[in-house]
């Protein structure tokens, strides 16, 4: 947390922007190949309404499936670990929907769902929902043998033992899954907008390089980065907050 | 030495028969054969054995975490499968889960019941203070060394009232001077409190300072051995050590454990 620690990669950004902005003028880059820093900027600075707008649509299906994959997440680790048959079921399953690449379903959404709003959510669920279900589980089991035994020796039920010891103790291995999550939920609504979109940030990267508006495109990338890094930023404020006693170094890493 | 007739009349918690044998598939293991042990109320009763003797099994199946293949407990005169709450826990690591408060922690067995926490917050405010603890409540395990976090573990084994304190190597873990501090602790937390204890340890040393009574286990499968009585004097305290009396019940505990 010290400042010099911040300020590394800040200065580094820095550079790179320089770097960036003194080869397109050298070089005498044409814009449309890859627009100065200043050209992008000017275009977020000319039409802020409108890339807000597109912001807010994006944000509303990364929300939505992000959502979507905490709450199908968390129920099926819970499934998967207080069953084995369960377990057995849907493991396989889980791995098939991970190794076929979610790309390629977003069409098939669309035909489905059209080219709405649920295409790009339900995308977004599916890029997200794993990592939620793995780390879940992984939290729900990793509990200490000595506490389970001291629970079982009070003759807790299952159901107490979950909401007393498991739940709790699998918090801190939910955000650490969301922290990845939300950035993937990014990813999975973008890509559904590539399919069929008349809006969205994704759908301004795409029109953007079809009318060889470059400057558009990146415009909406820069926003796109800003979106993906503040959702991050806020899934470890809200962790802090809720779980008070795990704050401080080992951050993220449970 | 245990099976006086003055013994038995007084018996508080009372073991008969019990085995246990774990079958795998091409071979069966037993791990404790026909197992007798009685200890008067109040009594502070040590298990010494080397590894592998099946101390730690047996305190399971006492805790009811594990059936035994035969045999019965019984506290009062009433099976202990009749009695949850019965039995307090205190193990080799604390065992405290890191989001909860060291107030909620004691307050633990509590919820498990189903009992009203309002009920046992000033005993486990009590306990804390019997420990030195009472203003550390708010804190988090994480804030706590490890023989502080172990003095809570033990006031969580006492909060519901547990008619049998279970200790299995609860100051194994502890570095040298912690642990002779834990142990007048606990003579002192047993004094107040006249709780039975059935605790297991490796230590000659540690058995000799707290016990009216060691057990000597054998290993594989794990039988009651030897059974020594320690007549020393209380209130007992580590000067007792320098004793010839406390050498002499060393000594014993050590040739029966082949140690000499």
């Amino acid at each position: 947390m010290s400042l010099g620690k911040g300020l590394k990669p800040l200065a580094l950004f820095i550079a790179i922007l320089a770097a960036w902005q003194a080869a397109t003028e050298i070089f005498a880059i044409p814009p449309y190949l890859l627009p100065s820093v200043t050209d992008v900027a000017f275009r977020i600075a000319a039409i802020p309404d409108r890339l807000l707008a597109h912001t807010l649509v994006t944000l509303y299906e990364v929300l939505a499936g992000f959502g979507l994959a905490v709450v199908v997440g968390v129920v099926l680790a819970t499934l998967i670990v207080h069953s084995r048959f369960l377990a057995d079921a849907l493991y396989p399953l889980l791995v098939i929907t991970q190794v076929t690449p979610q790309v390629a379903i977003a069409p098939i959404l669309v035909i489905w769902f059209g080219s709405g709003d649920l295409p790009k959510i339900l995308v977004a669920f599916f890029v997200a929902f794993f990592p939620m279900v793995v780390n879940t589980a992984t939290g729900l089991m990793q509990v200490d043998e000595e506490l389970l035994d001291l629970m079982r020796g009070l003759r807790s039920s299952r159901w107490r033992i979950f909401t007393m010891i498991r739940l709790p103790n699998a918090l801190p291995f939910m955000f650490a899954g969301m922290r990845i999550s939300v950035t993937l939920a990014v990813i999975g609504a973008v890509v559904g907008e590539f399919v069929a979109a008349s809006e969205g940030l994704g759908y301004l990267v795409f029109t953007g390089t079809a009318n060889l508006d470059t400057a558009l495109t990146f415009a909406a990338i820069v926003i796109l980065a800003t979106l993906g890094i503040t959702l991050f930023w806020l899934v470890g404020v809200a962790r802090r907050i809720a779980l008070p006693w795990a704050s401080g170094p080992g951050e993220g890493e449970a | 030495m245990s099976g006086t007739a003055a013994g038995m009349a007084a018996a508080h918690v009372e073991i008969r028969g019990l085995s246990k044998v774990y079958e795998a598939k091409s071979e069966t293991v037993a791990a404790l054969d026909d197992i007798a042990l009685t200890a008067r109320r109040g009594e502070f009763v040590s298990i010494i054995g080397p590894s592998g003797c099946g101390k730690s099994t047996l305190l399971k199946i006492v805790l009811g975490v594990l059936p035994p293949t035969q045999g019965s407990i019984t506290i009062g005169g009433t099976s202990l499968d009749a009695l949850p709450g019965k039995v307090g826990m205190v193990f080799q690591s604390p065992a405290l889960p890191p989001w909860r408060t060291v107030l909620g922690n004691v307050l633990l067995p509590i919820e498990a019941l189903g009992l009203r926490k309002e009920d046992y917050r000033e005993r486990a405010r009590t306990l804390l203070a019997l420990v030195g603890l009472d203003e550390f409540e708010d804190k988090y395990p994480s804030a706590l060394s490890g023989g502080m976090q172990q003095r809570v573990a033990i006031c969580r084994a006492l909060i519901h009232e547990p008619d049998l304190l279970l200790m299995d190597e609860p100051f194994g873990a502890l570095d040298a001077m912690t642990r002779e501090i834990m142990q007048q602790e606990l003579l002192k937390i047993w004094q107040r409190t006249a709780k039975t204890i059935l605790f297991v340890t490796h230590s000659i040393d540690e058995a000799v300072l707290l016990s009216d009574r060691v057990l000597v286990m054998s290993p594989r499968p794990g039988r009651i051995q030897r059974t020594l009585e320690i007549d020393l004097p209380r209130p007992r305290d580590a000067a007792l050590r320098a004793t010839d009396a406390f050498q002499s019940h060393a000594l014993t505990l050590r040739r029966s454990l082949d140690l000499s």
